[in-house]
Protein backbone atom coordinates (compact mmCIF):
# COMPACT_ATOMS: atom_id res chain seq x y z
CA UNK A 1 0.00 0.00 0.00
CA UNK A 2 1.66 3.52 -0.84
CA UNK A 3 1.39 6.49 0.78
CA UNK A 4 -1.73 7.87 -1.63
CA UNK A 5 -3.82 5.33 -0.87
CA UNK A 6 -3.26 5.39 3.16
CA UNK A 7 -4.06 8.63 3.06
CA UNK A 8 -6.70 8.07 0.66
CA UNK A 9 -7.63 5.66 3.53
CA UNK A 10 -8.00 8.09 6.33
CA UNK A 11 -9.55 10.99 4.35
CA UNK A 12 -12.33 8.26 3.37
CA UNK A 13 -13.00 7.83 7.23
CA UNK A 14 -14.94 11.36 6.67
CA UNK A 15 -17.84 9.38 4.78
CA UNK A 16 -19.15 8.91 8.20
CA UNK A 17 -19.79 12.32 9.11
CA UNK A 18 -23.83 12.34 8.33
CA UNK A 19 -25.65 15.37 8.80
CA UNK A 20 -28.21 15.10 11.91
CA UNK A 21 -31.02 13.73 12.36
CA UNK A 22 -34.31 15.14 10.29
CA UNK A 23 -31.91 17.20 8.27
CA UNK A 24 -33.60 16.26 4.95
CA UNK A 25 -37.05 17.07 6.79
CA UNK A 26 -36.24 20.49 7.94
CA UNK A 27 -34.54 21.05 4.76
CA UNK A 28 -37.62 20.90 2.54
CA UNK A 29 -39.27 22.62 5.16
CA UNK A 30 -37.27 25.47 4.49
CA UNK A 31 -37.08 25.06 0.83
CA UNK A 32 -41.25 25.17 0.73
CA UNK A 33 -41.11 28.18 2.72
CA UNK A 34 -38.72 29.87 0.67
CA UNK A 35 -40.39 28.75 -2.48
CA UNK A 36 -43.75 30.05 -1.40
CA UNK A 37 -41.99 33.57 -0.18
CA UNK A 38 -39.96 33.61 -3.74
CA UNK A 39 -43.62 33.00 -5.64
CA UNK A 40 -45.17 35.59 -3.28
CA UNK A 41 -42.85 38.14 -4.17
CA UNK A 42 -42.86 36.92 -8.22
CA UNK A 43 -46.45 37.01 -7.57
CA UNK A 44 -46.31 41.11 -6.42
CA UNK A 45 -43.79 41.73 -9.43
CA UNK A 46 -46.33 40.40 -12.00
CA UNK A 47 -49.15 41.72 -11.01
CA UNK A 48 -47.86 45.27 -10.65
CA UNK A 49 -46.63 44.46 -14.44
CA UNK A 50 -49.73 42.57 -15.34
CA UNK A 51 -51.37 45.90 -14.01
CA UNK A 52 -49.74 48.16 -16.34
CA UNK A 53 -49.65 45.97 -19.59
CA UNK A 54 -53.47 45.85 -18.75
CA UNK A 55 -53.70 49.32 -18.58
CA UNK A 56 -52.03 49.97 -21.95
CA UNK A 57 -53.99 46.99 -23.49
CA UNK A 58 -56.97 49.48 -22.42
CA UNK A 59 -56.03 52.76 -23.92
CA UNK A 60 -55.25 50.47 -27.44
CA UNK A 61 -59.09 48.80 -27.04
CA UNK A 62 -61.19 49.95 -30.73
CA UNK A 63 -63.70 51.59 -28.23
CA UNK A 64 -61.20 53.53 -26.74
CA UNK A 65 -58.99 54.42 -30.18
CA UNK A 66 -62.14 55.77 -31.32
CA UNK A 67 -62.90 58.05 -28.16
CA UNK A 68 -59.14 59.21 -28.40
CA UNK A 69 -59.50 60.00 -32.31
CA UNK A 70 -62.49 61.63 -31.69
CA UNK A 71 -61.41 64.03 -28.90
CA UNK A 72 -57.82 64.72 -30.78
CA UNK A 73 -60.04 65.26 -34.24
CA UNK A 74 -62.50 67.89 -31.99
CA UNK A 75 -59.37 69.29 -30.00
CA UNK A 76 -57.38 69.81 -33.39
CA UNK A 77 -60.75 71.13 -34.57
CA UNK A 78 -61.25 74.04 -31.80
CA UNK A 79 -57.55 75.04 -32.00
CA UNK A 80 -57.39 74.86 -35.83
CA UNK A 81 -61.10 77.39 -35.71
CA UNK A 82 -59.39 79.69 -32.47
CA UNK A 83 -55.86 79.86 -34.18
CA UNK A 84 -55.53 83.37 -36.23
CA UNK A 85 -55.41 82.96 -39.97
CA UNK A 86 -51.96 85.10 -39.84
CA UNK A 87 -50.17 82.00 -38.13
CA UNK A 88 -52.01 79.89 -40.54
CA UNK A 89 -51.28 81.49 -44.10
CA UNK A 90 -54.29 79.89 -46.41
CA UNK A 91 -54.71 79.07 -50.34
CA UNK A 92 -52.38 81.91 -52.42
CA UNK A 93 -55.37 82.83 -54.37
CA UNK A 94 -58.66 84.87 -53.09
CA UNK A 95 -61.98 84.69 -54.67
CA UNK A 96 -63.51 88.95 -54.60
CA UNK A 97 -67.22 88.24 -55.11
CA UNK A 98 -68.67 90.43 -57.30
CA UNK A 99 -68.85 94.66 -57.03
CA UNK A 100 -66.89 94.03 -54.07
CA UNK A 101 -63.92 95.67 -52.64
CA UNK A 102 -60.90 94.15 -50.34
CA UNK A 103 -60.39 95.82 -47.26
CA UNK A 104 -57.08 95.21 -45.92
CA UNK A 105 -55.89 97.18 -42.69
CA UNK A 106 -52.04 96.82 -42.02
CA UNK A 107 -50.47 96.72 -38.36
CA UNK A 108 -47.11 97.91 -37.13
CA UNK A 109 -45.30 94.91 -35.08
CA UNK A 110 -44.72 97.66 -32.45
CA UNK A 111 -47.93 99.84 -32.40
CA UNK A 112 -51.06 96.90 -33.51
CA UNK A 113 -53.65 99.70 -34.32
CA UNK A 114 -55.68 98.97 -37.72
CA UNK A 115 -56.27 101.52 -39.90
CA UNK A 116 -57.76 100.34 -43.08
CA UNK A 117 -56.83 100.33 -45.97
CA UNK A 118 -59.53 99.84 -48.99
CA UNK A 119 -57.84 98.36 -52.32
CA UNK A 120 -60.48 98.14 -55.43
CA UNK A 121 -59.89 94.67 -56.71
CA UNK A 122 -61.59 94.85 -59.87
CA UNK A 123 -61.37 90.68 -60.48
CA UNK A 124 -65.09 90.60 -59.09
CA UNK A 125 -65.77 86.77 -58.68
CA UNK A 126 -62.60 85.46 -59.27
CA UNK A 127 -59.72 84.04 -57.82
CA UNK A 128 -57.20 86.88 -57.50
CA UNK A 129 -53.38 85.91 -56.98
CA UNK A 130 -51.84 86.82 -53.94
CA UNK A 131 -49.41 88.30 -55.62
CA UNK A 132 -51.41 90.62 -56.98
CA UNK A 133 -52.72 91.53 -53.62
CA UNK A 134 -49.10 91.64 -52.73
CA UNK A 135 -48.18 94.03 -55.79
CA UNK A 136 -51.28 96.57 -54.66
CA UNK A 137 -50.01 96.62 -51.14
CA UNK A 138 -46.38 97.14 -52.61
CA UNK A 139 -47.92 100.21 -55.03
CA UNK A 140 -49.51 101.62 -52.06
CA UNK A 141 -46.14 102.16 -49.69
CA UNK A 142 -44.15 102.58 -53.22
CA UNK A 143 -41.02 100.90 -51.74
CA UNK A 144 -42.96 97.77 -51.26
CA UNK A 145 -43.75 96.71 -47.86
CA UNK A 146 -42.25 98.38 -44.79
CA UNK A 147 -40.06 96.36 -42.43
CA UNK A 148 -42.34 97.32 -39.77
CA UNK A 149 -45.23 96.04 -41.14
CA UNK A 150 -46.00 92.85 -38.97
CA UNK A 151 -49.05 91.39 -40.10
CA UNK A 152 -51.19 92.69 -42.93
CA UNK A 153 -55.10 91.52 -43.00
CA UNK A 154 -58.50 92.30 -43.50
CA UNK A 155 -60.33 94.31 -41.71
CA UNK A 156 -63.55 95.21 -41.18
CA UNK A 157 -64.53 95.06 -45.22
CA UNK A 158 -65.67 98.49 -46.63
CA UNK A 159 -68.83 98.91 -47.61
CA UNK A 160 -70.51 96.29 -49.66
CA UNK A 161 -67.01 94.33 -49.70
CA UNK A 162 -66.08 90.95 -48.64
CA UNK A 163 -65.16 89.79 -45.13
CA UNK A 164 -61.98 88.01 -45.30
CA UNK A 165 -58.62 87.39 -43.80
CA UNK A 166 -55.28 88.09 -44.85
CA UNK A 167 -51.66 87.42 -43.84
CA UNK A 168 -48.72 88.66 -45.29
CA UNK A 169 -44.89 89.24 -44.53
CA UNK A 170 -42.98 91.46 -46.32
CA UNK A 171 -41.86 89.06 -49.19
CA UNK A 172 -45.01 86.75 -48.97
CA UNK A 173 -48.83 87.08 -48.37
CA UNK A 174 -51.61 84.41 -48.31
CA UNK A 175 -55.59 85.03 -47.31
CA UNK A 176 -58.56 84.24 -48.11
CA UNK A 177 -62.34 85.36 -48.27
CA UNK A 178 -65.09 84.05 -46.74
CA UNK B 1 -24.22 -4.53 -12.51
CA UNK B 2 -23.05 -1.57 -11.32
CA UNK B 3 -23.98 -0.15 -14.77
CA UNK B 4 -27.15 -1.01 -14.55
CA UNK B 5 -28.04 0.42 -11.06
CA UNK B 6 -26.21 3.67 -12.12
CA UNK B 7 -28.43 3.33 -15.61
CA UNK B 8 -31.91 2.83 -13.77
CA UNK B 9 -31.24 5.87 -11.48
CA UNK B 10 -30.46 7.98 -14.35
CA UNK B 11 -33.64 7.14 -15.90
CA UNK B 12 -35.33 7.72 -12.30
CA UNK B 13 -33.93 11.13 -12.21
CA UNK B 14 -34.55 12.03 -16.10
CA UNK B 15 -38.58 11.09 -14.80
CA UNK B 16 -38.13 13.32 -11.99
CA UNK B 17 -37.05 16.08 -13.96
CA UNK B 18 -39.34 15.91 -16.64
CA UNK B 19 -42.06 15.94 -13.92
CA UNK B 20 -40.62 18.85 -11.80
CA UNK B 21 -40.46 20.74 -15.64
CA UNK B 22 -43.97 20.25 -15.56
CA UNK B 23 -44.72 21.77 -12.09
CA UNK B 24 -44.71 18.57 -10.32
CA UNK B 25 -43.24 19.77 -7.15
CA UNK B 26 -43.74 16.36 -5.40
CA UNK B 27 -40.88 15.14 -8.05
CA UNK B 28 -38.73 18.30 -7.36
CA UNK B 29 -38.95 16.87 -3.43
CA UNK B 30 -38.13 13.63 -4.59
CA UNK B 31 -34.60 14.65 -6.06
CA UNK B 32 -33.95 16.55 -3.13
CA UNK B 33 -34.60 13.46 -0.71
CA UNK B 34 -32.68 11.77 -2.97
CA UNK B 35 -29.98 14.07 -3.85
CA UNK B 36 -29.44 15.70 0.05
CA UNK B 37 -27.11 13.25 1.37
CA UNK B 38 -24.46 13.21 -1.16
CA UNK B 39 -24.54 16.87 -1.41
CA UNK B 40 -24.45 17.15 2.14
CA UNK B 41 -21.23 15.61 2.40
CA UNK B 42 -20.04 17.17 -0.46
CA UNK B 43 -20.79 20.79 0.58
CA UNK B 44 -20.06 20.18 4.26
CA UNK B 45 -16.70 18.74 3.80
CA UNK B 46 -15.53 21.55 1.78
CA UNK B 47 -16.61 24.07 4.27
CA UNK B 48 -16.63 22.33 7.53
CA UNK B 49 -19.49 23.97 9.38
CA UNK B 50 -22.79 22.41 9.56
CA UNK B 51 -24.69 25.98 9.34
CA UNK B 52 -23.14 26.94 6.86
CA UNK B 53 -23.63 23.53 4.86
CA UNK B 54 -27.54 23.93 5.86
CA UNK B 55 -27.92 27.17 3.93
CA UNK B 56 -25.53 26.33 0.83
CA UNK B 57 -28.01 23.13 0.68
CA UNK B 58 -30.55 25.84 0.69
CA UNK B 59 -29.35 27.81 -2.00
CA UNK B 60 -28.50 24.78 -4.05
CA UNK B 61 -31.70 23.65 -4.07
CA UNK B 62 -33.26 26.95 -4.87
CA UNK B 63 -31.22 27.39 -7.91
CA UNK B 64 -32.13 24.18 -8.95
CA UNK B 65 -35.55 24.73 -8.52
CA UNK B 66 -35.82 27.72 -10.64
CA UNK B 67 -33.56 26.43 -13.45
CA UNK B 68 -35.06 23.13 -13.75
CA UNK B 69 -37.25 24.22 -16.73
CA UNK B 70 -33.70 25.24 -18.31
CA UNK B 71 -32.02 22.12 -17.64
CA UNK B 72 -31.60 20.54 -21.23
CA UNK B 73 -30.72 17.17 -19.94
CA UNK B 74 -27.27 17.71 -22.06
CA UNK B 75 -25.63 16.07 -18.62
CA UNK B 76 -26.90 13.67 -16.14
CA UNK B 77 -28.99 15.23 -13.24
CA UNK B 78 -26.26 13.79 -11.34
CA UNK B 79 -23.81 16.20 -12.69
CA UNK B 80 -25.67 19.26 -13.11
CA UNK B 81 -27.13 18.88 -9.62
CA UNK B 82 -23.35 18.55 -8.17
CA UNK B 83 -22.05 21.58 -10.93
CA UNK B 84 -24.20 23.40 -9.10
CA UNK B 85 -23.25 22.96 -5.74
CA UNK B 86 -19.38 22.88 -6.68
CA UNK B 87 -19.73 26.85 -7.92
CA UNK B 88 -21.90 27.97 -5.47
CA UNK B 89 -19.98 26.67 -2.61
CA UNK B 90 -16.87 27.66 -4.22
CA UNK B 91 -18.11 31.25 -4.43
CA UNK B 92 -19.18 30.89 -1.11
CA UNK B 93 -15.63 29.70 0.29
CA UNK B 94 -13.87 32.40 -1.58
CA UNK B 95 -16.43 35.32 -0.39
CA UNK B 96 -16.00 33.67 3.28
CA UNK B 97 -12.11 34.05 3.16
CA UNK B 98 -10.03 32.66 6.44
CA UNK B 99 -13.51 33.59 8.77
CA UNK B 100 -13.36 29.42 9.49
CA UNK B 101 -15.59 28.68 12.19
CA UNK B 102 -16.03 25.08 12.19
CA UNK B 103 -18.19 22.48 13.16
CA UNK B 104 -18.38 19.29 13.24
CA UNK B 105 -20.85 16.26 12.33
CA UNK B 106 -21.71 13.36 14.34
CA UNK B 107 -19.81 9.93 13.13
CA UNK B 108 -22.02 7.05 12.15
CA UNK B 109 -21.28 4.46 14.53
CA UNK B 110 -20.39 2.34 11.41
CA UNK B 111 -16.96 3.90 11.72
CA UNK B 112 -15.84 1.82 14.24
CA UNK B 113 -16.28 -1.28 12.49
CA UNK B 114 -14.18 0.19 9.04
CA UNK B 115 -10.62 -1.66 8.93
CA UNK B 116 -9.54 1.33 8.29
CA UNK B 117 -10.30 3.08 11.54
CA UNK B 118 -9.32 -0.24 13.73
CA UNK B 119 -5.53 0.07 11.63
CA UNK B 120 -5.47 4.02 12.39
CA UNK B 121 -6.46 3.37 15.85
CA UNK B 122 -5.38 0.41 17.26
CA UNK B 123 -2.03 -1.69 16.32
CA UNK B 124 1.21 -0.34 15.70
CA UNK B 125 0.49 3.29 15.55
CA UNK B 126 1.34 5.50 18.40
CA UNK B 127 -1.58 6.90 18.13
CA UNK B 128 -3.56 4.29 19.07
CA UNK B 129 -5.26 5.64 21.91
CA UNK B 130 -6.81 8.06 19.77
CA UNK B 131 -10.17 8.84 19.69
CA UNK B 132 -12.68 8.95 17.11
CA UNK B 133 -13.42 13.20 17.96
CA UNK B 134 -9.61 13.70 17.65
CA UNK B 135 -9.25 12.02 14.88
CA UNK B 136 -12.45 13.65 13.17
CA UNK B 137 -10.69 16.84 14.35
CA UNK B 138 -7.67 16.56 12.68
CA UNK B 139 -9.17 15.48 9.27
CA UNK B 140 -11.59 18.35 9.33
CA UNK B 141 -8.18 20.34 10.02
CA UNK B 142 -6.04 19.02 7.45
CA UNK B 143 -8.48 19.13 4.75
CA UNK B 144 -9.10 23.01 5.74
CA UNK B 145 -5.38 23.49 5.04
CA UNK B 146 -6.01 22.54 1.36
CA UNK B 147 -7.30 25.29 -0.75
CA UNK B 148 -10.79 25.09 -1.96
CA UNK B 149 -10.66 23.56 -5.65
CA UNK B 150 -8.12 20.79 -3.73
CA UNK B 151 -10.54 20.07 -1.19
CA UNK B 152 -13.16 19.70 -3.85
CA UNK B 153 -11.75 17.49 -5.36
CA UNK B 154 -10.45 15.51 -2.30
CA UNK B 155 -13.97 15.39 -1.54
CA UNK B 156 -14.99 14.05 -4.61
CA UNK B 157 -12.51 11.07 -5.35
CA UNK B 158 -11.65 10.07 -1.32
CA UNK B 159 -14.88 10.83 0.30
CA UNK B 160 -17.53 10.40 -2.16
CA UNK B 161 -16.14 8.00 -4.42
CA UNK B 162 -16.43 10.14 -7.94
CA UNK B 163 -14.41 8.86 -10.97
CA UNK B 164 -12.05 11.47 -12.41
CA UNK B 165 -14.06 11.37 -15.70
CA UNK B 166 -17.29 12.63 -13.59
CA UNK B 167 -15.07 14.84 -11.48
CA UNK B 168 -14.10 16.59 -14.37
CA UNK B 169 -17.33 16.77 -16.18
CA UNK B 170 -18.60 18.72 -12.68
CA UNK B 171 -15.81 20.81 -11.82
CA UNK B 172 -15.52 21.73 -15.30
CA UNK B 173 -11.40 21.31 -15.78
CA UNK B 174 -9.67 18.15 -17.53
CA UNK B 175 -8.91 14.80 -16.04
CA UNK B 176 -5.23 15.27 -16.03
CA UNK B 177 -5.77 18.36 -13.67
CA UNK B 178 -8.17 16.71 -11.72
CA UNK B 179 -5.61 13.98 -10.91
CA UNK B 180 -2.82 16.85 -10.68
CA UNK B 181 -4.91 18.29 -7.61
CA UNK B 182 -5.06 15.15 -6.35
CA UNK B 183 -1.64 14.24 -6.22
CA UNK B 184 -1.22 17.63 -4.59
CA UNK B 185 -3.52 17.52 -2.27
CA UNK B 186 -2.56 13.63 -0.99
CA UNK B 187 0.87 14.97 -0.75
CA UNK B 188 0.03 17.72 1.38
CA UNK B 189 -2.59 15.66 3.71
CA UNK B 190 0.53 13.60 3.95
CA UNK B 191 2.29 16.19 5.96
CA UNK B 192 -0.51 17.33 8.35
CA UNK B 193 -1.54 13.60 8.92
CA UNK B 194 1.54 11.82 9.50
CA UNK B 195 1.46 11.26 12.69
CA UNK B 196 -2.07 8.88 11.77
CA UNK B 197 -0.60 6.95 8.86
CA UNK B 198 0.19 2.88 9.57
CA UNK B 199 3.82 2.71 10.44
Amino acid sequence: MNDHEDIQKLIGLKRYEMPPEGFVDDLLIKLHERQRAELLHQSALSLAWERLITYIQHWSTPQWSLATATATLMIAAVVAMNSHPSEAPMAGKVVIPEGHQLAVSYFKASAPEASPIVFDVSHSGTKVPIREIDLLLGNHFHSGLPNEVGIVRAGPPAKGSPSGTFSASPTIMTGSVK
Amino acid sequence: MNEKVQTSSSEEDRILVERAQEGDTKAFDDLVRKYTPKLYGLVYNMTSNRDDTSDLLQDIFSKAYRSIKRFMGKSSFYTWIYSISVNMTLNYLKKRGRHIKVSMDDVDSGILNDPDFIKVTTGASPLREVNLHELQTRLNMAMMKLSEDHRAVVTMYDIQGLQHAEISKITGVSEGTVRSRLFYAHRQLQNYLEDFRSK
